[in-house]
């Protein structure tokens, strides 16, 4: 009965911004970062603590500090959400690194997803492309109409310790949500790999 | 995240569907309300017979409740365009939260044609003045699952926020908080935090509510195309077209609607055309 309330008016002006920000703006940013577990020493909760001692192949939600100024452990809002969809939905288990006391909310739809730190471990035997995957899911299940608005955009980080443990080499994806897949590929993941 | 499985055993909601859309159509808001309100009433009724006995039913009814909800807003957006435009951005907003519920169900998209209702809601939102929004940041030390009132951190919170329980929607209260700052931002994660503007309620038209304004001569439910063109008019010949639309204020729905002026509140020389088609 709505038929006639179809346009394509919507669909040009989302390719247009695409094109954009493809050519401006490139979504994922790999760092080495000078930080390892030892690093959040004085937040571990007692759960982390014993994980990480026993090697389990854990996701682990890292607070972030350093927000303007604010020196407190800070973890976005989508956080909780994220950590029970992760261990209620998926084969996967995800603990909080440290107890979350503060939540962070910033002044825009962009989704803030928590950081995720992953122990070598845990690469060896999941991988990097399931932590993606559910990334994915995740937000198809709660926004499912983020993946055609290329205006809301998504950022997170993964922390993946080296093999070494002395380091941890840092993803940022700050981009839409319908770019993960596409930035995410089999050859950027082993290129990942191989710097670990 | 729990996707729930719609099923309609009767025929009573296509047609109550289809009459409610007709109205619209037809401009007879007061039928239309009339029966919002009984299918409302109805949906309520279903989520406090079931409320402990099936959690499935009562989500179902809980979404359809929020498609009655959208038709209600979409009427109150539709007649405050003229007189009070504001008023109208407050409704159109909620219609766009209540497309959210419906997008909890798994047919959703075809059930309730929401995708085609969405994009014909977010052009009538292209035409507001609203381009930046207010926006906090803050800090939250505690906080409320509304479901089993536990902080929605610990262990013995399992509800993720937007997701349905016996017919009742996951929110988390914020109970105490720091507020970091106050900023003003193109896409705000709530657009009724607008800035006011400031204008002459008997003269909807000159103000930067013009394009608005216009469109609340279109028939409701009918599409709309905004075509961008690099014209700029002059003051004079945007009011002629103004004059022109004010002498045949009932346009027919199918009649091609074309104005071609300048939109008030962008500062680069972009015309529109708005055609009902």
């Amino acid at each position: 009965m709505l038929n006639f309330l179809y346009n394509e008016d919507s669909k040009l002006e989302t390719e247009i911004y695409k094109v954009k920000n493809h050519l401006f703006f490139m979504s994922l940013k790999i760092a080495e970062e000078n930080i390892n577990f030892e690093t959040y020493s004085e937040v571990l909760s007692a759960e982390a603590k014993e994980k990480i001692k026993k090697n389990e192949p854990c996701i682990f939600i890292t607070p972030n500090r350093g927000w303007r100024a604010n020196k407190n452990w800070l973890y976005p809002k989508e956080t909780a959400d994220f950590v029970k969809y992760v261990n209620q939905e998926t084969q996967q288990n995800a603990t909080y690194l440290s107890d979350p006391e503060e939540i962070l909310s910033l002044n825009n739809i962009d989704s803030y997803l928590p950081i995720i730190t992953l122990g070598i471990d845990f690469i060896l035997k999941v991988g990097i492309e399931s932590v993606v995957d559910i990334v994915i899911e995740y937000l198809k299940n709660k926004y499912p109409r983020i993946f055609s608005n290329s205006k809301n955009q998504i950022h997170f980080k993964i922390q993946i310790e080296k093999r070494d443990k002395k380091s941890m080499l840092k993803l940022e994806y700050d981009g839409p949500a319908n770019d993960i897949k596409n930035t995410f590929t089999g050859e950027k993941i082993s290129e990942i790999i191989d710097r670990l | 995240m729990r996707n729930i499985e719609l099923k309609v055993d009767d025929d009573s909601f296509w047609n109550d569907k289809e009459q409610i859309i007709k109205y619209i159509q037809l401009e007879d808001f007061e039928n239309a309300n009339t029966l919002i309100q009984s299918k409302i009433k109805f949906e309520n009724n279903m989520i406090d017979k079931n409320g402990d006995k099936s959690e499935l039913v009562c989500n179902q009814h809980f979404i359809f409740r929020a498609y009655w909800h959208l038709f209600e807003h979409f009427i109150k957006c539709w007649t405050h365009l003229r007189s009070s435009p504001d008023d109208s951005w407050n409704h159109l907003q909620d219609c766009l939260l209540a497309i959210d519920v419906l997008d909890l169900s798994v047919n959703g998209n075809d059930f309730f044609d929401s995708n085609m209702l969405y994009n014909y809601l977010l052009k009538i939102e292209s035409l507001f003045p609203y381009t930046m929004f207010n926006s906090v940041e803050y800090v939250t030390k505690k906080a409320t699952c509304s479901i089993c009132g536990n902080n929605p951190f610990s262990k013995e919170c399992n509800h993720i926020k937007g997701d349905l329980y016996y017919g009742k929607r996951c929110y988390v209260t914020i109970d105490e908080a720091n507020i970091i700052g106050m900023s003003l931002v193109e896409n705000p994660a709530n657009k009724k935090c607008i800035i006011f503007v400031e204008y002459d309620k008997k003269n909807v038209k000159y103000s930067p509510f013009g394009l608005v304004w216009q469109l609340s001569f279109l028939k409701p439910l009918f599409d709309f195309t905004i075509i961008y063109k690099n014209v700029s008019m002059t003051r004079d010949k945007y009011l002629k077209y103004l004059r022109n639309i004010e002498k045949n204020p009932k346009l027919p729905p199918k009649r091609i609607f074309q104005v071609e002026y300048k939109k008030i509140t962008q500062l680069n020389k972009i015309g529109f055309k708005i055609q009902n088609t």
